[in-house]
């Protein structure tokens, strides 16, 4: 018997086949046509047509598609004529850029999220958590781009503490100097992105917790006398957590939405911009090179979510 | 003096003092070093012009890359890497010779072998541009290393016009003969002949250029670096210009911040304009009711050209007078302004047999434009509002670039459409292109509207073989006036692309359009 990860992950084959097929063929029958990007308006018919054999869109669709399925066996994901680099690379270079974001979002947001959603679960009745509590979801209902632009007006250009765009300055800082200002680039659009993510994180660990205080193990570990905040943050919290990370891990893919927008407003040099113009200039290969890694990337994330169930709550076992 | 004339003086002199002082610095010397920051809306696709049609490739690599000529402010051509030029009688002969000592930035001499290739073997086979414009040449001699001769088939008019385009920058024959130039390297890591030479290029944040030590213009450029700031949001662009994160916001200024920066101290506002386009309906001259003229001459004068000016563009534009932008040489001043006429453009529609039915309504058109260009949503919803008034109904139909586009040019699927065709430099290619039977093709940027007119044709295929500037001059307000007559686009509003940048720079915009921008001469006040 293989071990559950394993089998896990030859399941996602046969899944990311489809997904290629699935979004190849969508993006296919979308209306529209790369050619009307990549010509230029000042292009006469013949050189559309001679574009379009050599980009092998005068093809039969099922053509196309089996001759891109080939090339991705084969580790190839294209050549994108829309900015100049083979897909692979192109996706490869943005990825670092996003993952840093997510990841500083993530952590914040969860460590924010969790202590908020906590705290409002134990003080129902404090007016001062119940201020907090009204400010996440106010936070969450604001359009992500208008907060980005906000912030910036205030932290950049106003109190000039903070830079306007990009991942560093333009100075090219080394070692310390240069994560330092990596830093300074992050606050801006990580705040944007945990304005929105916090009430997640908050509203289900409220949820949760409040049904988690409600049970008798916990009436039982305050009865010992253990202290109210070990009850709370090792007794209850630890089965509380189990459903937030379950709904972070399946929201994962849609998060990546948000961040087509933040990424265009602080001019941050990821994959959510990176999927917006490809999509905007129907850039084929990147497209589906851009569906089919994000796709792996939910995968992986939901197995590494499964396997963090058996950590936060050692009863779960995979045979 | 009376205390208010004393009030006028003092603001007066105010306002004169600071501005007599900024007038005076273009006199100054120019100074060495300093970094020019530009933003960029989106990465440039390739650094190879010859291979682009997108501004991102043009802005940046017509500092590395040279073409033949290039124009001063009136558009008049001067030299560049050709150093002086003739042309044969019959218009088909153009000579041109060479700059001498000039070297590519990897130290290998440039001479006519790398014109020849570039117009003669890259050209013809990859670049978008090239059939457009040099379809009728024949061949490229170069009788010696420093003398090219264009030879073609019939006369051309407009070559001059177009050799300072920046899609026809000579490239290096040693780097790019081998191979498929599409994928050559050099695309990305260009070596040319120009001021600057690409330092390093972080995709999707910056773009670093360093001053070319080695440039065969002696002393220039001033500058130590320019350096392209990618900012894909309008708003955080124009917020780091405030901040001084960059010195220039590149011709994608809106006209609200562009208002607004005009009155801000150290910013300055332009807007050179030789290939200005305008923002006009087109029609659908297959669509029942449109092919009528009246109708059209009906839209015309139901559209509130002055509000559209006013409300999209706050005054940073003009009303459109005919198909040729008022900032173009070839504009024909004889256009009369086309003010808004309700009871005129109903009566018209009367003619037309086209009554009111019980709800007000004579007819619906489906109004197509692409949506993420918020000029062309605002001018379609002003005539949504304005065609009410005259009985006609819009149903807008937005979507995005390649959708819109496929169904108007591609499908013929719409009534009409807001869209704007570039009519520069050379009118005549774009007319051929978009308003001439040759463009009946049903190909992207083609004659969408199915307009032909033997007349027009005849004389839009006479003016590109014109080589008398002032002749062609003529054959163009010719055109103008025959197409105000037929309307088979219906101009609306000139908008502009705006510019801003810190007046710490000088010599920054000295070219007649964003499209030639350069920066050979710019230069920083050290303070």
């Amino acid at each position: 018997m293989r071990p559950y990860w394993v089998r896990r992950l030859l399941q996602a084959i046969p899944l990311s086949i489809g997904v290629v097929v699935l979004t190849f063929v969508l993006i296919h029958l979308a209306p529209g046509d790369p050619i009307a990007t990549l010509a230029g308006e000042q292009s006469t018919a013949q050189y559309q047509a001679q574009l379009r054999h050599d980009l092998g869109l005068d093809r039969p669709l099922h053509v196309q598609l089996l001759r891109y399925l080939g090339s991705v066996f084969r580790g190839n994901l294209g050549y994108s004529f829309t900015f100049g680099q083979p897909v692979l690379a192109l996706i490869l270079g943005r990825t670092p850029a996003t993952l840093l974001l997510m990841g500083a979002a993530l952590v914040v947001s969860a460590v924010l999220g969790v202590w908020i959603g906590v705290e409002t679960a134990t003080h129902a009745r404090s007016p001062a958590w119940g201020v907090a509590s009204a400010a996440v979801v106010v936070s969450y209902s604001l359009p992500t781009f208008w907060v980005g632009e906000i912030l910036i007006l205030i932290f950049a250009v106003r109190l000039r503490l903070l830079p306007i765009v990009g991942m560093t300055s333009l100075a090219g800082y080394t070692g310390l100097a240069h994560w330092l200002d990596l830093g300074r680039h992050l606050i801006l659009p990580t705040v944007t992105l945990v304005s929105f993510n916090l009430a997640l994180f908050a509203r289900l660990t409220r949820a949760s917790m409040l049904e988690v205080l409600a049970q008798e193990y916990v009436v039982v570990a305050r009865a010992k006398g253990l202290p109210a905040r070990m009850v709370l943050y090792k007794h209850a919290l630890r089965s509380a957590l189990l459903p937030v990370i379950t709904v972070v891990g399946l929201n994962l893919g849609s998060m990546l939405a948000g961040f087509v927008l933040v990424e265009t407003v602080f001019g941050w040099p990821g994959l959510g911009r990176l999927t917006f113009d490809a999509v905007g200039a129907r850039d084929y290969p990147v497209i589906s090179g851009l569906f089919l890694l994000t796709s792996e990337g939910v995968i992986v994330a939901n197995l590494l979510t499964d396997l963090l169930y058996g950590f936060v709550d050692p009863r779960i076992r995979y045979a | 003096m009376s205390a208010r004339a004393l009030l006028a003086v003092a603001i007066g002199l105010l306002v004169i003092l600071p501005a007599a002082r900024t007038n005076a610095a273009p006199a100054a010397t120019p100074q060495r070093g300093g970094t020019l920051v530009v933003t960029l809306d989106a990465d440039p696709p390739t650094l190879n012009p010859e291979l682009s049609v997108l501004n991102q490739t043009f802005w940046t690599a017509d500092q590395i890359y040279e073409t033949l000529v290039s124009y001063d402010a009136s558009f008049k051509p001067v030299p560049r890497l050709a150093t002086g030029w003739s042309v044969s009688p019959d218009g088909k002969t153009y000579r041109f010779t060479l700059a001498r000592n000039v070297k590519w930035h990897d130290g290998v001499p440039f001479t006519s072998a790398d014109v020849q290739y570039t117009f003669g073997v890259f050209g013809p086979k990859y670049s978008p541009y090239y059939k457009t414009v040099l379809a009728a040449l024949d061949a490229v001699d170069a009788p010696d290393a420093n003398t090219v001769t264009f030879r073609f088939s019939k006369p051309n008019g407009v070559l001059l016009s177009l050799l300072g385009e920046p899609a026809f920058v000579i490239l290096p024959k040693h780097l790019f003969e081998a191979g498929d130039p599409r994928t050559n390297p050099a695309n990305n890591q260009p070596v040319g002949t120009g001021p600057f030479r690409l330092k390093e290029w972080v995709r999707g944040d910056h773009l670093t250029f360093v001053r070319n030590d080695q440039y065969y213009q002696a002393g220039l450029p001033y500058l130590d670096q320019v350096i392209y700031r990618v900012i894909p949001s309008s708003a955080s662009q124009v917020a780091a210009l405030e901040q001084g994160e960059v010195s220039m916001v590149l011709a994608t200024l809106l006209p609200n911040d562009a208002r607004r920066l005009r009155n801000t101290p150290g910013i300055k506002v332009v807007s050179p304009s030789v290939l200005a386009r305008i923002i006009g309906l087109w029609p659908n001259l297959r669509a029942e009711h449109l092919k009528q003229l009246r109708v059209r001459q009906a839209l015309s004068l139901a559209a509130d050209r002055p509000r559209m000016v006013d409300e999209i563009a706050f005054g940073e534009g003009a009303a459109a007078r005919g198909p040729v932008a008022s900032t173009s040489p070839y504009f024909d001043s004889t256009l009369p302004v086309i003010n808004r006429d309700v009871p005129a453009a109903n009566k018209l529609l009367d003619e037309a047999g086209l009554k009111r039915g019980p709800d007000g309504t004579r007819f619906t058109l489906r109004l197509r434009h692409v949506a993420s260009l918020d000029t062309f949503a605002k001018t379609a919803q002003v005539l949504k509002e304005n065609y009410a008034d005259i009985g006609v109904r819009v149903d807008i139909i937005a979507a995005e670039t390649s959708t819109t586009l496929t169904a108007i040019f591609v499908n013929s699927d719409f009534d009409v459409a807001v869209y704007s065709a570039p009519m520069g430099p050379e009118p005549g290619l774009a007319l051929t292109q978009y308003l001439s039977s040759q463009g009946l093709t049903k190909a992207f940027f083609s004659n969408a509207p199915g307009y032909q007119n033997l007349k027009v044709d005849q004389l839009i295929a006479e003016s590109v073989s014109t080589t008398d500037q002032a002749k062609r001059g003529a054959i163009y307000r010719q055109i103008q006036r025959m197409i105000m007559a037929d309307l088979p686009v219906i101009p609306l509003w000139e908008p502009r692309f705006l510019t801003a940048y810190r007046t710490d720079f000088e010599n920054v915009f000295t070219q007649p359009d964003d499209r030639y921008i350069n920066f050979t001469r710019t230069w920083h006040h050290s303070r």
